[in-house]
């Protein structure tokens, strides 16, 4: 990692595994519920205290904004797994394909992903969104499709390089069939990529799947999800700007700490990119 | 060169077929009767139902419709939206100026800022100024824009009163399109350089939160293809002859790390679209992105299609421009030995 060296990093895991831990325990950290109504405090300020008032203020419908927000870590945390694990499986068994066995099977694949990746990810996200419709589990879907290219191209390149090592020739000479080759030789041996382009899909996944929330596209109201909170606070901005302020910060400091963490296991697993 | 731009030809001609199918698929996929939709919710007699369906081209096989899909494409009619019932190709000419001008500012200053705090990273490289610059394109780079504009908003318009919050221009001055380009036109209206003024006061926070994402991306950039230089064997030998570190730097690294860059830039089109999406709805700013976003939220069918695929063409064509024009800057290329 480039940039900020030791305090960064630590910086972004804190704020990483706090994001985890609100995300597993919110139901128990939150102080209220992030549905509940509170008619007496429409748009309340922050009190900045926990023993009274709300701690972030409220929204127009009087529901506690850090609630709100603690749930919204699920939400984005959740976006962010569910469509790097739909990428990565359909990315790396593609990817796989193309790379293991020339000819038709690598030219369709590879076509197949040019396309893809002629389309800029958010455009493509948003076409898939039109055809599925608006929610959150169509926003797991579109954010996860738009990445798999992303592993097929590495995946190939990478089990192209390995396939014509030696140790892959002296398994095929023992008798080591075509399946058992990919899983359990050439899968392990390019793990490093793929767990690079893991952690950077994370941030991808999360940036986009907020995007679409805001668009109106993505998640609905009323859950609490970051980007869907900015687009309905959108409104208040001039008299309520706590809300406008706070789940945007968290889409950040989210997203810039799967960035920095992504850039510094690249530096682990792949020194040669290191200090470029 | 011939061999070069032929062979990207050919492989543009597939993509668009692609995207052609695409979009083409999109209409007939979506859950539900299109006829019926088009038709609004009351659905109208049988007799509107079938006329609606054979105008739509829907009694036909799907092979048929697809040829009749690319024959009316490739003679320009890409339909109509059902709201306003113009032609979907109008409506993306009107509108295309506006993102034009707002993208050509944002990459102007994002390419201007980036390279140059690129250049000085490289330079102190692993030093606090370094570390510093990388740490605020990270920052950048991480930005969820739509959040950057409203705090912008917030900032700017709102508490410091400096800039309005929407649109291309005050409601007060009137602008003919001539180029499309307010900064242009606005001196042919008879406000002269009052409109000018303030259709510039409406552009900077856009164009500033548009290109925050390239800024921050072609500064790393920037200083990776600059380090990369540095290590080669004719800096060195530059350096030895006793040029100073300037005439080094900016005569001899800075020109061969320049090629990467700006194709890089060239080839930002698709983040710029992107941005614009978010960009535009939360200004206001009457362009594609948000034309598209609200043809997307009220389902306008026609304009889906049609948009995304003008939209795709013109990003596709811009790269096969810039892949070209890499190929005239680099002379490496020329020579076949690439």
């Amino acid at each position: 990692m480039k940039g900020g060296g030791k305090i960064l990093t630590y910086l972004s895991a804190f704020f990483l595994i706090s994001f985890i831990l609100l995300a597993l325990f919110a139901p128990f950290l939150a102080p209220y519920s992030p549905y509940s109504l509170n008619d007496s405090a429409l748009l309340s300020a922050p009190s900045w205290s926990f023993s009274e008032g709300f701690f972030l203020g409220t929204d127009d419908i009087g529901r506690d904004l850090l609630s709100r927000l603690i749930h919204g870590s699920r939400i984005s945390l959740m976006i962010g797994l569910f469509a790097v694990i739909f990428s990565a499986f359909f990315g790396v068994l593609l990817g796989l394909l193309a790379g293991y066995f020339s000819g038709w099977v690598d030219q369709t694949i590879s076509r197949f992903t040019d396309i893809l990746m002629s389309l800029p990810s958010m455009l493509f996200a948003l076409v898939i969104i039109t055809l599925l419709g608006p929610s959150l589990m169509n926003t797991i879907i579109a954010v996860g499709i738009v990445s798999i290219p992303h592993y097929i191209r590495i995946v190939r390149a990478k089990v192209l390089e390995e396939k014509s090592k030696d140790y892959i020739e002296a398994t095929r000479n023992f008798g080591v069939g075509g399946t058992r080759q990919i899983t359990f030789h050439i899968l392990p041996n390019i793990t490093s990529p793929i767990i690079i382009q893991a952690t950077l899909g994370f941030s991808e996944a999360i940036l986009n799947g907020a995007a679409l929330g805001f668009l109106g596209l993505g998640a609905q109201a009323p859950l609490p999800e970051w980007g869907v909170m900015l687009s309905d606070s959108r409104s208040y901005i001039e008299t309520a700007p706590w809300l406008v302020t706070a789940p945007g910060l968290c889409i950040l400091l989210m997203v810039l700490s799967f960035n920095i963490l992504g850039d510094v296991l690249r530096d682990l697993l792949d020194p040669r990119l290191k200090g470029l | 060169m011939v061999k070069y731009t032929l062979k990207r030809l050919l492989f543009f001609i597939p993509t668009l077929l692609g995207l052609s199918f695409l979009s083409f698929m999109l209409v007939r996929l979506i859950p539900g009767d299109p006829v019926l939709l088009m038709l609004g919710e009351r659905g109208g007699s049988p007799e509107a139902y079938a006329e609606m369906k054979a105008a739509l081209g829907l009694d036909k096989s799907l092979f048929m419709q697809y040829l009749i899909f690319i024959k009316d494409v490739l003679s320009g009619d890409l339909g109509s939206s059902i709201f306003s019932k113009e032609s979907v190709l109008k409506e993306f000419m009107t509108r295309f100026p506006a993102t034009a001008e707002l993208s050509l500012i944002a990459i102007t200053w994002a390419s201007l800022v980036g390279i140059v705090l690129g250049v000085i990273a490289a330079l102190n490289r692993n030093g606090f100024i370094d570390r510093f610059v990388m740490t605020l394109s990270l920052v950048g780079y991480s930005m969820p824009i739509f959040w950057w504009g409203l705090l912008l908003i917030l900032m700017f318009s709102i508490w410091l009163d400096l800039t309005p919050v929407s649109g291309r221009v005050s409601v007060e001055y009137d602008i003919e399109t001539i180029t499309g380009f307010y900064l242009i036109d606005s001196w042919f209206s008879e406000d002269g350089i009052r409109a000018f003024l303030s259709s510039l006061k409406h552009l900077v926070l856009p164009a500033f939160v548009l290109g925050t994402v390239p800024m921050a991306s072609i500064s790393r950039m920037t200083r990776a293809s600059v380090l990369e230089v540095l290590n080669q064997d004719y800096i060195r030998t530059a350096k030895a002859k006793g040029l100073s570190k300037y005439v080094v730097v900016f005569k001899h690294a800075l020109r061969n790390a320049l090629i990467p860059i700006i194709t890089v830039i060239g080839l930002m089109v698709g983040t710029l679209l992107t941005g614009a999406i978010l960009t535009e709805t939360i200004f206001a700013w009457p362009g594609l992105g948000r034309w598209l976003v609200a043809s997307l939220l009220q389902r306008d069918y026609p304009v889906i299609q049609g948009g995304i695929l003008l939209i795709a063409s013109l990003i596709l064509l811009v790269n096969l421009i810039v892949d070209l024009l890499y190929f005239v800057i680099n002379p490496q290329m020329q020579k076949g030995e690439l």
